[in-house]
């Protein structure tokens, strides 16, 4: 059974990829109508898909309290936070309601910024103890950084108006130049695995080879 | 332990504690640095000042609680100059999970309800999930896509929409976001139906859109916090953005002078760590 | 009230997240704990309104085949189940082939075809020179990396100087970024009255660190 379910995903890949390419070059009104359901449905399942880490940290710290870990009170608050939230989101029926928006600016809101800005710090200890000019790779990087933060911070121009000219010279160069090349690589790279994730010979986000 | 020992050690606790300075200082006291508007940045308000009754302007909105103090204030601006413009109709579409919060929260803070007609002069679709799929369902066909809007009203009651089917509807798409998502309108917008594409980015998405942007592929970019105190300026609507550059300049001194210090430090030891 | 509430509860949880730069303690374990449970309430929230209106509104409106879409969405929970993981293949797969070919077709036009159109450019200026230059390098570094070759010679490395560079750039505009964030989370800290928790808050720690240093003593 599994094998027809395993054989059933790749034709699905090779159908899908096929149909929405051809839609791309051909205009046909019975390709377009398919080919827009089949967009359609993959948003319902990406709706669907929205659930599953909830699903997997449930699992998770439940089996955690359980189990009695030295983890176990903090299990309780998050399943108990996450319980809050929905309950409170279904309740009133919008995310944008008062209630909800009142408890997600006093939780998520300060949570998240803190949890984010503190790499700032990290940054800040790092570039004095670990960011060395070692080599002279090392030294190009640290010498463009700090010419583009003259040119990030407005206090560059105030100094002297070469800092953030030479800044924007820097910027330019390493627009034109490495940022492109970076980007014609990304293009490259994801056109190469999606062609082997659509023919089968990349297993792994389906699951694992068999 | 002597106070070079006792730098030695605690030398990260000093460190954070002299960031703190540098930012909570001229954020109490500000010095009043003059902001430099980046070209990227006047390039979006020159394109939105040419906008002409009926033109349909998309703010796409991935805007999150961990990037809001950098996003949020361009969206708002941004969001404000639109309506300045008489006849443009505004299309709010959310791809992340947490934007119809921070799109919600800009309309009710520019008093949009009162000021526009909803329906008519601007809608809200939501959030919509899937990605780069809903960008693209959104591009083909959002009638096809959507039923209802972000208040539950049907798609086909709002005579906004009667006109507008997808992306060859579309007269400029602008979207905030810190992530790859950017890239999902320029795949699916840009490349397909050629609409002009800007961004509102964090200061990290920058340098990969810079590229988009010399390449001619995108219009505009409004880069994180600077970006947004120059969009600010522009629209003559100073806020919160344009407080926190001098912040910015100082905070940046820090980091360059603890880069050259450690280097100084390093080369003087004889290399050791 | 509620005002008062909000601005000290969330002057206090940005201080709780930031006791990490002490040291790993309770306080930010919480903080951290209920960030996770909120934001993945709200996706849940989101998530259950978005299968409502996308799929279960059309349904009941007649288009019956949006069924199929529930089933395969309702099938990706089973990945979790060893006896039925594979069924879950068949969702993943048609969600992958959507989104493998939709940016497939935007990439080469976008990323390829238009990066390389704009690195062609006119070689009437040094800078367009360098630019143009420039990229070849940085593409033949990719390809060749450190392997040394007769046909290409030290291109590569000039190409890894100028990724150097483009470092330099990403790292300046990081910090950038995340001061932002911080000056957006200092704007909430440093108005009356929540800039009052800060001395409540270093007491604390300079408490932990005298005990601490008493007990190791």
């Amino acid at each position: 059974m599994s094998q027809v379910f395993k054989k059933t995903a790749s034709a699905v890949l090779i159908i899908v990829a096929v149909v929405l390419t051809f839609d791309y070059f051909i205009k046909d009104t019975t390709l377009r109508t398919v080919a827009t359901d089949m967009n359609n449905w993959a948003v319902v399942i990406g709706a669907f898909a929205l659930g599953l880490g909830a699903y997997s940290l449930v699992m998770r710290h439940t089996r955690a309290i359980y189990q009695r870990r030295a983890t176990w009170p903090y299990s309780v608050l998050l399943l108990g936070t996450m319980v809050v939230f929905i309950g409170l989101g279904l309740f009133t029926g919008s995310v944008s309601s008062s209630e909800y928006n009142w408890i997600y600016s006093l939780i998520v809101q300060p949570l998240s910024s803190a949890l984010y800005g503190m790499n700032a710090f990290f940054i800040a200890s790092a570039s004095y103890r670990a960011f060395r000019a070692k080599s002279i790779e090392s030294g190009l990087l640290l010498v463009a950084a700090i010419f583009l933060m003259f040119l990030n911070a407005p206090i560059g121009g105030v100094i002297h108006p070469l800092l953030p000219q030479i800044g924007k010279i820097i910027w330019d160069l390493s627009g034109a130049t490495g940022m492109r090349a970076i980007l014609i690589g990304i293009g490259i790279g994801t056109l190469a695995i999606g062609l082997r994730i659509i023919i089968g010979q990349e297993k792994t986000p389906l699951g694992g080879a068999d | 332990m002597t106070v070079t020992e006792m730098l030695g050690r605690n030398y990260k606790q000093i460190i954070y504690l002299a960031l703190f300075a540098s930012l909570a200082i001229p954020m109490i006291n500000p010095i009043g640095l003059p902001i430099p508007i980046d070209k990227t940045t006047a390039d979006i308000y020159n394109k939105i000042e040419t906008l002409q009754p009926g033109d349909v302007v998309v703010l796409g909105s991935n805007i999150g609680a961990a990037i809001y103090a950098e996003v949020y204030p361009q969206y708002v601006a941004i969001m404000e100059h639109v309506l300045r413009k008489d006849g443009v109709k505004l299309l709010l579409v959310d791809h992340g999970t947490e934007g119809p919060i921070f799109t919600e929260r800009a309309l009710q803070e520019l008093n949009v309800y009162n000021r526009k007609t909803y329906g008519v002069d601007f809608v809200h679709l939501g959030f919509i999930a899937g990605g780069e799929a809903a960008i693209a369902g959104l591009c083909r066909d959002l009638h096809a896509l959507l039923q209802v809007d972000y208040k539950g009203n049907s798609i086909s009651s709002l005579p906004m929409l009667d006109d507008i089917n997808g992306a060859q509807d579309f007269t400029i798409v602008i979207d905030f976001t810190a992530s790859a998502d950017s890239q999902f309108w320029l795949n699916q917008a840009y490349a397909t139906y050629g609409t002009a594409i800007a961004f509102g980015l964090t200061a990290v998405k920058v340098p990969d859109a810079y590229a988009y942007y010399t390449a001619g592929q995108i219009f505009g970019i409004v880069e994180s916090l600077k970006g947004a105190a120059g969009y600010e300026i522009l629209i003559n609507r100073p806020g919160i953005a344009a407080k926190g550059m001098d912040a910015q300049s100082i905070a940046h001194l820090l980091y360059i002078a603890l880069v050259l210090l450690g280097n100084l430090a390093y080369y003087m030891g004889g290399r050791k760590e | 009230m509620t005002d008062l509430i909000m601005a000290l509860g969330s002057t206090a949880l940005i201080l709780m997240i930031y006791t990490i730069l002490y040291r790993e303690n309770p306080a930010f374990r919480i903080g951290e704990h209920l960030m996770v449970g909120a934001t993945v309430g709200h996706a849940v929230v989101l998530a259950i309104f978005q299968i409502r209106d996308l799929a279960f509104l059309k349904v009941q409106q007649g288009q019956i085949l949006y069924v199929v879409p529930i089933l395969l969405g309702v099938a990706l929970y089973l990945q979790f189940y060893r006896a039925y993981k594979h069924i879950a293949r068949v969702a993943i797969a048609f969600m992958l082939s959507v989104g493998i070919t939709l940016s497939a077709r935007g990439l080469i036009s976008v990323n390829v075809i238009g990066q390389i159109k704009g690195a062609i450019v006119p070689l009437n200026s040094v800078q367009n020179i360098v630019y143009t230059v420039g990229v070849v390098c940085v593409l033949l570094y990719f390809v060749y990396e450190e392997r040394v070759s007769k046909a290409v010679g030290p291109v590569p490395k000039v190409g890894r100087w100028l990724l150097m560079v483009t470092m330099g750039a990403y790292f300046a505009n990081s910090i950038m970024g995340r001061l932002s964030i911080v000056i957006g989370t200092l704007n909430t800290v440093l108005p009356a009255p929540n800039v009052y928790l800060i001395p409540v808050a270093l007491l604390i720690l300079v408490a932990d660190a005298w005990t601490r240093s008493k007990k190791n003593q």
